[in-house]
């Protein structure tokens, strides 16, 4: 029973933060057609910017509480991605509209040149970021660090953000509408690029998100942007492709997985494992868990 | 056809052969290259014939591993010749794409980019995991006669060639065509767009595991980081920075990138910016690629010379893609 309890536990604050991730994925993918590999990239980036002030923070300014400086993080990190965003679209999405090779080799580009430059300015050497809140919170015969518990607790937060813009404002409803068909929405008289830009933005912002919540409660590498794009192309195959409640359900699912996985056997096994879950849905439902796209 | 449009794709092919020979087995930087590059022109080769049914396959550097570490598992347990063992590792890995293909081919587009890039990333979670093949260390102590191998390499990437050049202009070629510009079609003509797929995907399995069994033999070592997401990546940069419109701008794109990369050394573990760099550039400014930006060049210059008498306007003439096509 109680073991039950800590890998439900584990899943869910695990499958919280993949879900941040593979949001931001779909929706660029939904809204533009583009598999952007520069998610990772942006996710590391946001990561290694709270790294940057939570440390700096510690060295340099000892009256400044913890919490202070981690919400400085999220500020800053989804300004600095929503400006590289703003960029890549501009620069790349714009030009390229609707080509899926072409944005996909740019996007992995972008992502090696970031990954090097990460890499030759902190060293590949993992980075542990310092601790914003401390304790343990004992649940059910379960024990879980409170930095987990407000990780999981802002992760569902701004996933309920999201799904309630996306379903209520006049926005939202643009952006699902030009998700399921662009050239209908366009007809509709939605200015579709700007949508697209408000996707991108929207993108980046859950990436930021995602990087500077995970920061405190993990290490940061050069390489965990590759590592987590790898999870959330497998929760958004699992979802189906462009969908928003898919990646909740997947990410959900994978983190569960993982956290069973790990519990049972080990972390790699349990990626092994989950990818053959993934190749058992597609021989059922090619389109993924929740989607309509045809094939 | 007629056979002497087979003239240029042999003799190119034959000069590149000597050119390759002369200088792999030589003592300067050729050396050092030739071998390189001819594996990263055939995994290029094999990556551009899935792309020529509409798919990009992001799990090259599996079916490559899986040849690899076929043929270094020949060589060490059974002492197999070269030969032999490149063969068993392309058969291999041709078999692991028919059963990959079958199973995730019904999916296409992103959907197929996206499994293709966890398979890799899979597949080298699993050789670690697996002991008998070394795990994290990989297979150590493959041998062989490193004149033997690097010729080998030479021909073999020029027979691939040859033969993909054939495929090309053979009716498969055509019905490839067919279902990558327009599935819909190829099914109303009674061509199985998924078969047809799973056929390109079989044959560039066969490639990459050869490709695989070679590298096994010319550096003895083989271990799970070789076959990593990053190799399947840098192939698709040679694709399409060399243009993948032309067989042989996978060739010229794999020969540029791995010299760069060679003289590049001494920066250091700048690999991934000079792929990643010129994967953005190249995209913006030479969408076509080296020998797609070449081909328009020369059809200018020979368009002037000629356009001068008969068609003063300049109008450009049809894609190379499906003038090409039409042959």
């Amino acid at each position: 029973m109680d073991l039950f309890v800590q890998m439900t536990v584990n899943g869910l604050q695990i499958g919280s933060v993949y879900i941040l991730f593979a949001l931001g994925l779909t929706l660029i993918f939904g809204v533009m057609q583009v598999v952007n590999f520069a998610h990772g990239a942006l996710f590391a980036i946001a990561a290694y910017t709270a790294y940057v002030i939570l440390t700096y923070g510690a060295d340099h300014l000892p009256g400044v509480p913890a919490w202070l400086l981690y919400i400085g993080s999220f500020a800053v990190a989804t300004v600095l991605l929503g400006l590289i965003g703003i960029a890549l679209y501009y620069a790349f999405f714009k030009r390229f509209a609707g080509d899926l090779i072409s944005t996909l080799i740019v996007t992995i580009g972008f992502a090696l040149v970031v990954e090097v430059i990460v890499r030759e300015t902190f060293s590949a050497q993992p980075k542990s970021v310092p601790p914003v809140v401390e304790g343990r919170l004992s649940l059910l015969g379960a024990s879980v660090t409170w930095e987990r518990v407000v990780i999981f607790v802002v992760a569902i937060a701004v996933t309920v953000a999201v799904a309630a813009f996306v379903r209520t404002t006049m926005t939202g409803t643009a952006l699902r509408a030009v998700t399921s068909d662009a050239e209908a929405a366009a007809l509709q008289g939605i200015n579709v690029t700007r949508i697209a830009l408000v996707g991108v933005l929207l993108a980046t912002t859950l990436a930021a998100v995602a990087g500077v919540l995970i920061a405190p409660a993990t290490v940061v590498t050069p390489t965990m942007g590759f590592e987590f794009l790898m999870k959330g192309f497998v929760i958004i195959i699992l979802g189906g492709l462009g969908s928003l409640t898919g990646a909740i359900y997947g990410g959900l699912l994978v983190g569960m997985a993982e956290s069973v996985g790990t519990q049972m056997l080990d972390l790699t096994t349990a990626t092994i494992f989950t990818f053959c879950v993934v190749i058992l849905v597609l021989l059922f439902r090619p389109q993924g868990l929740m989607g309509h796209a045809e094939l | 056809m007629r056979s002497s449009e087979w003239l240029v794709p042999v003799g190119v092919t034959a000069a590149a052969v000597v050119i390759g020979l002369v200088t792999g087995l030589g003592d300067g930087v050729g050396a050092l290259v030739v071998p390189w590059i001819c594996i990263h022109a055939l995994l290029a080769m094999a990556m551009r014939l899935v792309m020529q049914v509409g798919e990009i396959n992001l799990a090259v550097g599996a079916f490559y591993g899986i040849g690899a570490y076929t043929a270094a598992q020949m060589n060490l347990l059974l002492e197999a010749p070269l030969l032999v063992s490149v063969v068993a590792g392309g058969l291999l890995a041709g078999a692991a794409a028919l059963v990959f293909g079958g199973l995730v081919l019904r999916v296409s587009g992103a959907a197929f980019i996206l499994v293709s890039f966890a398979a890799n990333e899979v597949l080298r979670l699993t050789l670690t995991k697996t002991e008998w093949v070394g795990g994290n260390s990989g297979l150590v102590g493959v041998f062989a006669d490193p004149r033997a191998v690097v010729t080998a390499m030479v021909i073999v990437t020029g027979v691939v060639a040859l033969l993909l050049v054939m495929l090309e202009r053979s009716r498969w070629g055509r019905q490839f065509a067919v279902v990558e510009n327009k599935p819909l079609l190829a099914s109303c003509a009674g061509i199985n767009p998924r078969s047809v797929k799973l056929i390109a995907l079989v044959a560039s399995g066969v490639i990459c595991g050869v490709a695989g069994g070679l590298f096994a033999h010319y550096s003895s070592v083989v271990a799970p980081p070789d076959f990593s997401y990053m190799i399947s990546i840098s192939v698709l940069a040679f694709v399409m920075i060399g243009g993948r419109d032309h067989l042989l701008g996978a060739v010229v794109g794999a020969a540029v990138l791995t010299y760069l990369t060679e003289e590049m050394r001494m920066f250091g573990a700048y690999e991934p910016v000079i792929y990643g760099g010129a994967l953005m550039i190249a995209m913006v400014l030479m969408p076509k690629g080296l020998v797609g930006a070449a081909h328009d060049v020369l059809r200018r210059v020979t368009d002037s010379r000629r356009g001068s008498s008969s068609d003063p306007t300049g109008e450009p003439s049809p894609a190379p893609r499906e003038k090409e096509r039409a042959s």
